[in-house]
């Protein structure tokens, strides 16, 4: 019904007679075209997902682990109980706080790469850096990118 | 000559090296992961393996040794295995989109295509990637067919000047591999035909290759014989599946961590291990016609042996849990004998369709709506709040007698969140 209004104009433009008055016509075209009364706009392809915690912090769920932090070496940048994410794939060490393979276990540091040792720091200055001639005994296991934990 | 390129890469150790990567202390300590309940060795790293520790070797047997050189055993962690495994793939993943996972620890790429004198510094790349982003460690071998990606790979590991990465695209690489493959060790022959090939004559992968009387392996070996021929002739017959093909058989079965008397006992053991079954049978979208059980005494122990396996077939297709426990049930009644020492069941359901093109039998009980309604609420259920929330009641409510015996297993460091490992 509604292909052939479209293909013959007259057919939804009918006429409808209104009275007249003061000699003027009064006729106006009708539409006959369905009208959607709802708020306009709105479609399905704009409906968009909540935000979510790990789309802003998980940029690469597959490479991603997480852990908790100990001890208070990195404060004020990280405290204790901290959830700790870890992305592997992350290849620009210098400066950034790192989980490393240390010494039989796994620590978190600020790494700097110097020219001729690797300085492994604590954000508390509390804490002495680690400085090693030698990255042997050193393995990289990712960068903290982020850091998740309850409000007290 | 060109063609085809396929990789196998394949994770060395695959359990030991999960266990590793949060342990940097056995890094260079012998590792080994047991089977479930902690029965066999399932898993060694090469340094285990020099202590002459063998797959599948007993570990009360070797026990000793391992005490002896300190080797750190560990229980399976499959939550653990399953999470780094899928990591692993979907790394892969970014390389090339023909992928098939082969198994939990192996990939097939299909990296046809790609230039061929750079094929080795890529497949270093990948193994680089592969490495950092999950920190398992992987061999590659590449060659034009799947059997022959295989044996590159098994140089690859076994020869540490390749750095783990090996192919056999090139005719030298091709021809000295070949020689040094031992037949038994060519993919989908296995021990018991390199038997029968030594009769031949046949003693390493070119000479098979090279046998000229055809007829005569298709007649000995079957026709995958002769595939595996043509694979070895670079004539590729098995090709890259990327869809995990569903699984014709679903099984599932444990050892008990204690002994079990009692055919109530047994009856909850079956019962979960159905719905464990059922559970797998209804994710793939599957129905399936016969149920198979088997029980069994302890063979390393010197008690009075009992092993018996009995099968019925369904009076229609059914992943209706209570329908499949109810014919566990039945079969259980017919083998039973009470005063043995029982120390494994297990489920196999069989004859598996797909739900949508089973046929529905005249008489017989198919699954209505509800079943299949209150079926998917139960997955929906347990999946969100955790396995066994919802379950058959006569799966049983004790702190199942039966259940595994893990000992050493290691925290749950990637799938729950009160075993993250503190850094």
């Amino acid at each position: 019904m509604h292909d052939q209004s479209i293909l013959d104009p007259n057919s939804y433009l009918s006429k409808i007679e209104l009275p007249r008055a003061m000699g003027e016509d009064f006729s106006r075209p009708v539409f006959l075209s369905p009208l959607t009364c709802g708020l306009f706009g709105i479609s399905e392809d704009e409906i968009e997902d909540y935000q979510s915690l790990d789309s802003l912090f998980v940029k690469n769920r597959f490479n991603t682990f997480f852990f908790k932090a100990a001890g208070d070496s990195m404060e004020p940048t990280i405290y204790q109980g901290q959830i700790l994410v870890v992305d592997r794939s992350k290849t620009h060490f210098h400066g950034k706080v790192c989980a490393i393979a240390y010494e039989d276990k796994i620590i978190c540091k600020r790494v700097f790469i110097r020219s001729h040792s690797l300085v492994l720091s604590s954000d508390n200055k509390k804490y002495r850096d680690i400085v090693l001639e030698n990255s042997d005994s050193v393995k990289f296991w990712g960068v903290v990118v982020a850091i998740a934990g309850f409000v007290e | 000559m060109s063609g085809k390129i396929i990789a196998l890469v394949d994770c060395n150790a695959f359990y030991c090296s999960c266990e590793r990567l949060f342990r940097p202390d056995l890094l260079h300590r012998p590792v080994g992961v047991l089977s479930n309940n902690d029965g066999c060795f399932v898993s060694r790293t090469n340094e285990l393996k020099a202590l002459g520790v063998a797959m599948g070797a007993p570990y009360f047997q070797v026990k000793d040794i391992c005490d002896k050189h300190k080797v750190a055993v560990f229980s399976a962690n499959f939550s653990l295995y399953t999470n780094m495994s899928d990591r692993v793939m979907n790394t892969l993943f970014h390389f090339t989109p023909n992928l098939e996972v082969y198994s939990v620890d192996e990939a097939f790429l299909d990296l046809t295509g790609f230039d061929e004198k750079q094929i080795e510094a890529h497949c270093k790349l990948i193994k680089e990637t592969v490495e950092r982003n999950t920190g398992i460690p992987v061999g590659i071998g590449v060659g034009r067919t799947k059997v022959l990606a295989k044996l590159a790979n098994r140089i690859a590991k076994k020869n540490p000047a390749t750095n783990g990465v090996f192919s056999v695209l090139t005719k030298n690489n091709l021809e000295s591999a070949l020689s040094s493959i031992e037949i038994g060790d060519v993919w989908g022959i296995g021990r018991q035909n390199s038997i029968k090939f030594k009769a031949l004559g046949i003693k390493t992968a070119k000479e098979f290759r090279d046998y000229p009387n055809t007829k005569l392996i298709q007649a000995q070996f079957t026709k995958v014989g002769r595939m595996i021929q043509d694979e070895l002739r670079e004539i590729s017959c098995f090709l890259i599946n990327e869809e995990t093909p569903k699984k014709k058989e679903i099984m599932s079965s444990r050892t008990f961590g204690v002994p079990i008397y009692d055919k109530r006992s047994l009856q909850e053991a079956l019962a979960s291990y159905a719905s464990l079954a059922c559970e797998k049978l209804r994710s793939q979208a599957s129905v399936c016609n016969e149920v198979e059980i088997y029980i069994r005494t302890n063979p390393f122990k010197e008690i009075a042996q009992y092993v018996k396996v009995n099968s019925k077939r369904l009076d229609s297709a059914t992943c209706d849990t209570r329908k499949v426990i109810r014919a566990t049930f039945d079969l259980l009644d017919e083998i039973f004998i009470s005063g043995y020492e029982y120390k494994k069941v297990g489920v196999r359901l069989m004859r598996i369709q797909d739900a949508s093109e089973h046929q529905i039998s005249l008489f017989g009980e198919y699954d209505t709506e509800e079943d299949l309604k209150l079926m998917k609420i139960m997955d929906r259920i347990n999946a969100k709040e955790g396995d066994e929330t919802l379950k058959i009641a006569a799966c049983g409510t004790n702190k199942k007698a039966w259940f595994m015996k893990q000992t050493q297993r290691s925290p749950r460091y990637v799938t729950g969140w009160n075993e993250l490992l503190k850094i």
